[in-house]
């Protein structure tokens, strides 16, 4: 028995901590928050114990990962479905930086979340969070993986829209929900197609050399495709909307309507690195046919998705907005990493930007925290706004300024974050990943790498911009002059993030760097790099690796001097823009008044509004779908309550037509015999109602020809005589008939 | 047929269809003993004979478990026919749990219901085992007639009186149209024993396909009916609302169970898959119905504002998912019948259940009065949450399982579409689940007034509630039984 053994205790401690929270502890807010922070820290502890027992062991990939089998799970057939854990490198590095990352948020979020309502719901649902994302990087197969997906999916819900009184928090966790559920549906089919055709869904059965040897020859559905591809590319689905890839990037701009530690913990350790981290997993699929489709597709989403959320980031004035599309392009760099086939590149950077990406947020939070206290400062002080009340946004970066001053922990930290994102060379972690991306991506895929290089351009852009609009210049506003420093428990984590933004990149420098280059191991590579091993993957993965591999072994100055120049470039220039002269209170965006100068003022209309992608999307999916329902509605409810759709029209047409006929004698029945002998029962009624009954009865009666009169005249038998039974069975017999021709005819 | 057939003595006729007679005992006991004393009022013990006489039913089945044998030509006692048995009667027990309080309040009459109630058993139990279709026409109109007389049982309210009427006319027709296809089958191949129709269909099926196809559609139509699976779905929203609620839970698992146990044994029996024309005649009738099925009954449901409605709606798309793995026809298609039955049983009855509680205490059956009810009923509230997610197909419940199964087996059975639409609609569901969900965990409540539950009705919700957790985390078990059972269609 080996510690690794005991690697499933590690999602369980924060799903002990969510149960006793949610159901004993809920009314307590100190041990609430106690217990979920101490069962972070317990797999924290246990994470670290695994990682470095795995990287000492080492463990390698494949057959080399290290598994064991816990509880037969789902018998099927002949065999079992077991679940246990499976750690291979990839594994490892994610148990590395997963619980500490959330631990730092956790422990970020006492002092954000104080005073909050809901604080002990707020710490159950992280906690949750953080079981979701620890349970699908730990065990040993794909549905395993896909359950505590979907149970992070189910957790964005619930904290996107935290705060539910505010109605855009609900809609952003609804749409966050839906939306990548679109992705969660291709998933599901690429796991019921990888089972059907393997008939296994554990790690080592699927990434078997003989298994994706199978699956690279086997057409799909008489197509031309290889059933790998079919299987990777709807496992990309997941990917893209987990992810937040174009074209289902549309969630996740929305979904900094939670609060602030919950956008760290979703953009930066969890949830969007869980759709990079799927790609990860199942690369040996997606390199198992050399220059495959998929391959292609997963690095021009990818590279798009990069450039075109960078060029969105430079026109937004929301500070956790600029993070958000960030992100997204952070992510899009990733994905067209993998997608080159530089896995240990886009591993790499997954983890660093985890943590600076997780600094960045923290401190937009501390600085939103900042000036939410600052404007309640102004406001008890008698010294209104002049925007007034409802105008005031915390997040908003046109309202700040001049907070370096106020609030000097959080910026030097968001200066080192924000160094980190830009790749500023050689002390940052960002550096050195985002170098190895590029690198890789010159060696293997020119056009990737020139978009590549234009997107790390406009990341310093509006990184600069970002930091300048912040806390240089004068205060903007009341608030902004009042902001506090945010307390220890908020600026600590800050630090301890900053020192791994830096600290990590290290681990991963090229042995082949000039002068630093070879001082240290180029550990990570070497670790990383064995998950995938020539002798046991297919022959075409193997060269695919190799291919990748030889790329870092020789060292390549021209991608890393138009890589500086991007990075070093971008940032010198939102400096001069935004930085030489601080924006004044009032003054309209730089950018902004340059681009309506040379009449290009619609492009920055169409970047501020994200290139209108939900409006299209409320046009056409939100629509349609509601249209869809709707019809059916009136088709089968209107019936009942009387309300008349489409379909509904018609056949009450075909029903009126046969029952006309038969119903004017019945109306002349009715309304002429039992009429007279009725007459002295209706003498006391009002003579309105008595011409009103008149008048549906004879001028519709003759019209319609059909149960108005009925309805005119007798109420009491309605249950029977208009509940429209007679629609169902006439409904029935003609389905009964459509059924026969339609069958017929086919 | 079967030539080898022995002839069984009338001791070993009588211990095979124990069960039956257990039940019809019972039943007429319960009459009986009820208008021994017309006048008492209360009759608390009532639901307890019936239980008893449920139980008994049950422990009958079980020591019959290992037969293999046909019974007066028209039934069989097979591993199959046995657990849908076991299935309809601990069905039916957990009916009479959430009956109790809710007839016992509102009735007058009670004797009557919970004969009817075992009566109703007593047909599911036939209609799992009739292998003719005399017989299976016979099981059909009983299993409808209880039904139909349990959903007017409030007779002094409208909306039961309404509904009852509805149903039974529907139910009229379209077992005439049913009974029509099955006259057609007799015309065609000159037997209603399905073995046989299979094996003369076996020889003339080339000739004969474009006289096949109309009878099959007719009955198709009728099974569907008895499933409430579109477009014979129509009678279900309406019967479903007006019916007392216990007896719309009764409605929504019952006669599903038995009606699926009869598509099985009809479609395996009579049209199995070597028969290559017809096999694939009937697989497409019902992959249709099993799309429309789920798509209509999803979408319509987005817009249901009452509970018992929504529900309905809910029971139909259920119907269409069963209907997949029907279609795929194959053991472990079967197996995922079955499973799901049992999954969705259990978890269509916890959250009847609940509702019954939440309705004998407030009268209400509009979702938005679910608004805070975790904090008024939190054990409640979480039983209908297990239950709403598990209908949902939300791991680890019940339903993830049984739909997880259903869909590799229409994988692997080639019907990937009809798999992508299950899914497409598993998907959809979530939404008007998800509505309940939330008023009962988020939406603002006007009352905190605590809601306490009766001891019944509390029964009945933890056997849902651990039933549905237990099946969702260790299906193992339960499932190599039913894979046993699934054998009785494809052995020989």
């Amino acid at each position: 028995m080996s510690i690794l053994d005991l690697a499933w205790l590690i999602p369980f401690f924060p799903f002990a901590a969510f149960v006793a929270v949610s159901v004993f502890t809920y009314r307590n807010r100190v041990l609430s928050h106690r217990l979920v922070i101490g069962g972070i820290a317990a797999s924290f502890v246990l994470s670290q114990i695994v990682f470095w027992a795995a990287a000492l062991l080492p463990v390698g990939g494949g057959e080399h990962a290290f598994e064991s089998a816990l509880i037969p799970w789902l018998p099927n057939g002949l065999e079992v479905f077991s679940l246990g854990v499976y750690i291979d490198p990839a594994t490892a590095v994610m148990l590395f930086m997963v619980p500490l990352v959330c631990l730092m948020i956790f422990i970020y979020s006492v002092g954000y979340m104080h005073g909050d309502p809901r604080y002990s719901r707020f710490f159950a649902y992280v906690s949750l969070f953080a079981t979701g994302m620890l349970g699908m990087v730990v065990f040993n197969n794909l549905l395993a993986f896909f359950i505590f997906w979907e149970i992070m999916g189910t957790c964005s819900y619930l904290l996107i829209g935290f705060w539910y009184e505010k109605e855009s928090a609900f809609r952003a966790g609804l749409k966050a929900f839906l939306v990548t559920k679109v992705g969660d549906l291709f998933l599901m089919l690429g796991l019921a197609l990888l089972y059907a055709e393997v008939g296994s869904l554990a790690y080592r059965d699927i990434f078997s050399p003989e298994t994706l040897e199978h699956l690279a020859h086997t057409p799909f559905l008489g197509t031309s495709f290889s059933m790998a591809t079919v299987v990777a590319l709807l496992l990309f689905g997941g990917t893209v909307g987990k992810s937040a890839q174009f074209p289902l990037h549309v969630w996740l701009p929305d979904a900094m309507e939670g609060p602030t530690p919950v956008s760290a913990l979703i953009h930066a350790a969890t949830m969007v690195s869980a759709g990079v981290f799927l790609v990860v997993r199942a690369f040996p699929l997606f390199a198992a046919i050399e220059g495959g489709v998929q391959m292609t597709v997963v690095a021009a989403i990818g590279a798009f998705t990069a450039i075109f959320s960078s060029i969105i980031a430079i026109a937004q004035n929301d500070i956790k907005r600029v993070l958000a599309f960030s992100t997204i392009s952070q992510l899009g760099y990733m994905v067209a990493a993998l997608g080159i086939g530089a896995y240990v590149a886009g591993a790499f950077h997954l983890i660093t930007h985890a943590f600076f990406k997780a600094l960045l947020f923290l401190g937009s939070g501390s600085v939103i925290h900042g000036m939410e206290h600052g404007h309640h400062h102004a406001h008890e002080h008698g010294e209104h706004e002049e925007e007034g009340e409802g105008a005031f946004n915390p997040n908003d970066m046109t309202y700040m300024g001049g907070l370096a001053r106020r609030q000097p922990i959080t910026f030097w930290t968001l200066v080192v974050g924000g160094l980190a994102l830009s790749g500023f060379p050689l002390i940052t972690a960002g550096f050195w990943s985002k170098d190895e991306i590029l690198a890789q991506a010159y060696e293997l895929a020119p056009a990737v790498f020139w978009v590549l290089a234009a997107a790390a351009g406009l990341t310093a852009f509006y990184t600069a911009r970002m930091l300048c609009m912040t806390f240089l210049g004068q205060p903007r506003t009341k608030a902004a002059a009042h902001a506090p420093e945010s307390v220890p428990s908020m600026t600590v984590p800050l630090i301890i993030l900053a020192v791994f933004a830096v600290g990590l990149g290290w681990i991963g420098i090229p042995e082949h760097f000039p002068v630093i280059g070879g001082l240290i191991p180029n550990w990570f590579h070497h670790f990383v790099g064995s998950t995938i091993e020539p002798t046991h993957a297919p022959e075409h993965a193997a060269r695919a690796m190799g291919h990748a591999a030889e790329a870092i072994h020789g060292f390549v100055w021209q991608p890393l001097a138009l890589g500086l120049a991007f990075a070093l470039g971008g940032l010198a220039l939102g400096w001069l823009v935004y930085g030489w002269k601080p924006m004044q209170a009032g003054e309209r965006d730089r950018v902004e008044a340059a681009m309506r100068k040379v009449w290009l003022g619609w492009f920055y209309d169409a970047m501020r509004n994200r290139f209108y992608f939900d409006e299209v999307y409320r046009a056409t999916f939100v629509r349609a779908s509601i249209w869809l329902a709707s019809v059916f509605d009136a088709f089968d409810y209107g019936q009942v309550e009387g309300k008349h759709g489409v379909v509904d029209g018609l056949v009450n047409l075909a029903g009126r037509v046969g029952r006309g006929l038969s119903q004017v004698s019945d109306w002349l029945d009715s309304r002429i015999v039992d009429g007279l002998v009725n007459l002295a029962g209706r003498a006391g009624r009002s003579i309105s109602e008595v011409s009103d009954s008149f008048d549906l009865g004879i001028v519709d009666g003759l019209v319609d020809g059909i149960g108005d009169a009925v309805r005119a005249g007798g109420r009491f038998i309605r249950p029977i005589q208009t509940g429209r039974v007679q629609n169902y069975l006439l409904l029935a017999v003609v389905e009964v008939l459509a059924l026969v021709v339609a069958f017929f005819l086919m | 047929m079967n030539p080898a057939e022995p002839t069984l003595t009338l001791a070993q006729t009588l211990w095979l269809l124990s069960p039956e007679l257990v039940l019809l005992v019972a039943g007429m006991l319960i009459l009986g003993l009820d208008g021994l004393r017309p006048r008492q009022e209360g009759k608390r013990w009532l639901p307890y004979v019936t239980l008893a006489g449920l139980a008994s039913a049950l422990v009958a089945t079980l020591t019959l478990w290992d037969c293999n044998a046909r019974v007066l030509f028209v039934l069989s006692c097979d591993p199959f026919a046995l657990a849908i048995k076991m299935v309809a009667l601990m069905a039916t027990g957990i009916v009479v749990l959430v009956s109790d309080v809710y007839i016992r309040t509102r009735s007058r009459y009670q004797g009557e219901f919970y004969a009817l109630l075992i009566f109703s058993a007593l047909a599911m139990c036939l209609l799992g085992a009739s292998t003719n279709i005399v017989m299976i026409f016979l099981a059909f109109d009983f299993l409808s007639i209880t039904s139909y007389i349990l959903t007017g049982y409030l007779r002094d309210d409208r909306r039961s009186t309404e509904a009852a009427i509805k149903y039974f006319l529907y139910g009229a027709v379209l077992s005439a149209v049913m009974l029509y296809g099955m006259s057609w089958f007799y015309g065609l191949t000159g037997s209603t024993d399905l073995a046989e129709i299979a094996a003369v269909l076996r020889e003339t099926e080339h000739t004969l396909r474009p006289l096949i196809l109309p009878p099959l559609i007719l009955m198709a139509a009728g099974f569907a009916f008895k499933v409430a699976a579109a477009p014979f779905h129509q009678w279900a929203p309406d019967a479903y609302e007006g019916a007392p609620t216990p007896v719309t839970a009764f409605l929504s698992v019952g006669p599903k169970i038995a009606g699926f146990a009869l598509i099985l044994r009809v479609t395996l029996i009579a049209f199995p898959m070597d028969l290559a024309f017809v096999s694939l005649d009937w697989r497409t009738v019902l992959a249709t119905l099993a799309a429309l099925t789920m798509t209509i009954g999803n979408l319509v449901a987005l817009w249901q504002q009452n509970i018992k409605r929504l529900l309905a709606y809910s029971s139909i798309a259920q119907a269409g998912y069963i209907l997949i793995g029907v279609v795929s026809a194959s053991p472990r298609g079967v197996t995922a019948v079955l499973l799901y039955l049992v999954a969705y049983a259990l978890t269509n009855l916890g959250a009847f259940a609940a509702i019954i509680a939440f309705s004998n205490r407030t009268g209400s059956d509009a979702i938005d009065d679910y608004a805070g009810l975790n904090r008024r009923a939190p054990v409640l509230a979480l039983v209908l949450l297990i239950s709403l997610l598990s209908l949902g197909g939300i791991p680890p419940l019940a339903g993830f399982v049984g739909k997880l199964y259903l869909f590799s087996a229409a994988m692997e059975a080639g019907l990937l579409w009809l798999a992508v639409v299950g899914v497409i609609n598993s998907v959809i569901s979530l939404a008007y689940y998800w509505k309940v969900i939330r008023a009962m965990y988020i939406a603002p409540t006007q009352t905190e007034e605590r809601l306490t539950t009766s001891p019944t009705l509390a029964v009945a919700l933890g056997i849902a509630g651990i039933g549905v957790l237990a099946i969702g985390t260790f299906p193992g078990p339960l499932l190599a039984l039913l894979g046993m059972v699934a054998q009785t269609f494809f052995t020989g």
